[in-house]
């Protein structure tokens, strides 16, 4: 039985985003469904495994952790070796572009962000590299959502971006956390 | 020999963010103004540093990087052998519960105290008129993320470990700034989290920066 348990909701963006991780590591893994339209996720055990109660939550043996940027973070480090690599290795000066919150919560202001993100992506074939990483990962939930929107046409007007997020999210990986939707 | 440069505004919170890292890691440092008053984070030049137009921007020698939480990371691990260990050695186990509480403040705490600290601390200063329905709600999410810190701040005497680590540092910025506004309150009814508020920003390192403001 696999050691590492991923506790949430397939539609859950955070938990796609550690879902994500965890093939692209190909990395074995258990997971078990939170019904949060039953509340469950503010239920008093899932509470034990995050206070906030919210998900995704996970357990790696006897490490409980949540927060899906930290979850991604320990799994990309601890697994360096398997899958995908998702990380840049070097020094500290070449690991040093590093994902953040700020650039998210800027969604009002998307038509700007995207701006800069297409300046990026003609210096760099992805965001922090010239190979995916966990800072392009971080970015899949939201531009999967997008993408079935209305609001797609701001990734459309902008031809780097463009063809970045159409590589991204056509990653293997991706696709079975998708398929994890149907089920 | 590299120079690191600091390019922002001792007002800023973001700023203090990398100053408090820098003090605490005793690294010499170049602090470069930004006057924010009449536009310069939206230069050409300074948008050629963070094409956010947002401060601060950071320099070590040809490293560019901008985002708080980013340059502090990379100062505490490119000097994990100076000054405070900011870090958990140790195993990827070990470290992954300073990467939590790391998250937490950035995705927890950082924009209820952000809001309040906008409402109560920055618009009277800029002769601004604060939101009173901004206030109560984001005071109300505060509270019950505080709820949270008070019971971890009974298990570990900071909050990703018994040692100070980045994870408190980036809080210090807004925890000050609602320290001198009536918020505080939030603060002084969970013990563990007043105690932690006391413990944090009599740092001396932190006093250092405050000090950057009468400058």
């Amino acid at each position: 039985m696999a050691a590492i348990k991923v506790h949430g909701s397939p539609l859950s963006t955070a938990v796609q985003r550690v879902v994500a991780c965890l093939y692209e590591k190909e990395v074995d893994f258990q997971f078990v469904p939170i019904n949060m339209a039953a509340g469950e996720h503010k239920s008093e055990s899932y509470l034990a495994l995050n206070p906030f109660g919210q998900v995704p939550a996970f357990e790696d043996g006897d490490l409980k952790l949540f927060e899906s940027r930290a979850i991604t973070h320990y799994v990309a480090h601890e697994y360096a070796d398997k899958g995908t690599q998702l990380l840049i290795t070097g020094s500290n000066k070449e690991t040093a572009v590093r994902p953040t919150a700020a650039v998210e919560e800027n969604e009002a202001k998307l038509g700007k962000v995207l701006d800069v993100y297409e300046i990026r992506l003609t210096q760099s074939k992805y965001l922090a590299a010239d190979h995916f990483t966990l800072a392009d990962l971080y970015h899949l939930p939201n531009l999967q959502c997008l993408l079935s929107t209305s609001a797609k046409k701001l990734l459309e007007a902008r031809p780097h971006v463009s063809a970045w997020v159409a590589e991204i999210t056509a990653r293997p990986a991706w696709s079975k956390v998708l398929g994890m939707q149907k089920q | 020999m590299a120079v690191i440069k600091v390019h922002g505004s001792p007002l800023s919170t973001a700023t203090r963010r990398v100053l408090a890292c820098l003090y605490e890691k005793e690294i010499d440092f170049q602090f470069v103004p930004v006057n924010m008053g009449t536009g310069e984070h939206k230069s050409d030049s300074f948008l050629a540093l963070n094409p956010f137009g947002q401060v601060p921007a950071f320099e070590d020698g040809d490293l560019k990087l901008f985002e708080s939480r980013a340059a502090a990371n990379y100062v505490a691990h490119e000097y994990a052998d100076k000054g405070t260990q900011l870090l958990i050695p140790g195993s990827s186990k070990e470290a992954a519960v300073l990467e939590l509480w790391k998250e937490v403040e950035a995705h927890q705490f950082n924009s209820p105290s952000s809001k309040v600290v906008w409402e109560l601390f920055f618009k009277p200063f800029l002769g601004m008129a604060t939101d009173a329905a901004v206030v109560e709600e984001n005071e109300a999410q505060l509270g019950k993320i505080l709820d949270v810190y008070e019971t971890r701040l009974t298990q570990s005497k900071y909050l990703a470990s018994d040692n100070f680590t980045l994870a408190d540092l980036y809080h210090l910025s807004n925890v000050q700034c609602l320290l001198a506004t009536p918020a505080k309150k939030l603060f002084e009814s969970r013990p563990h989290v007043d105690a932690w508020v006391k413990e944090i920003t009599a740092r001396p390192a932190w006093s250092k920066v405050l000090a950057m403001m009468k400058q």
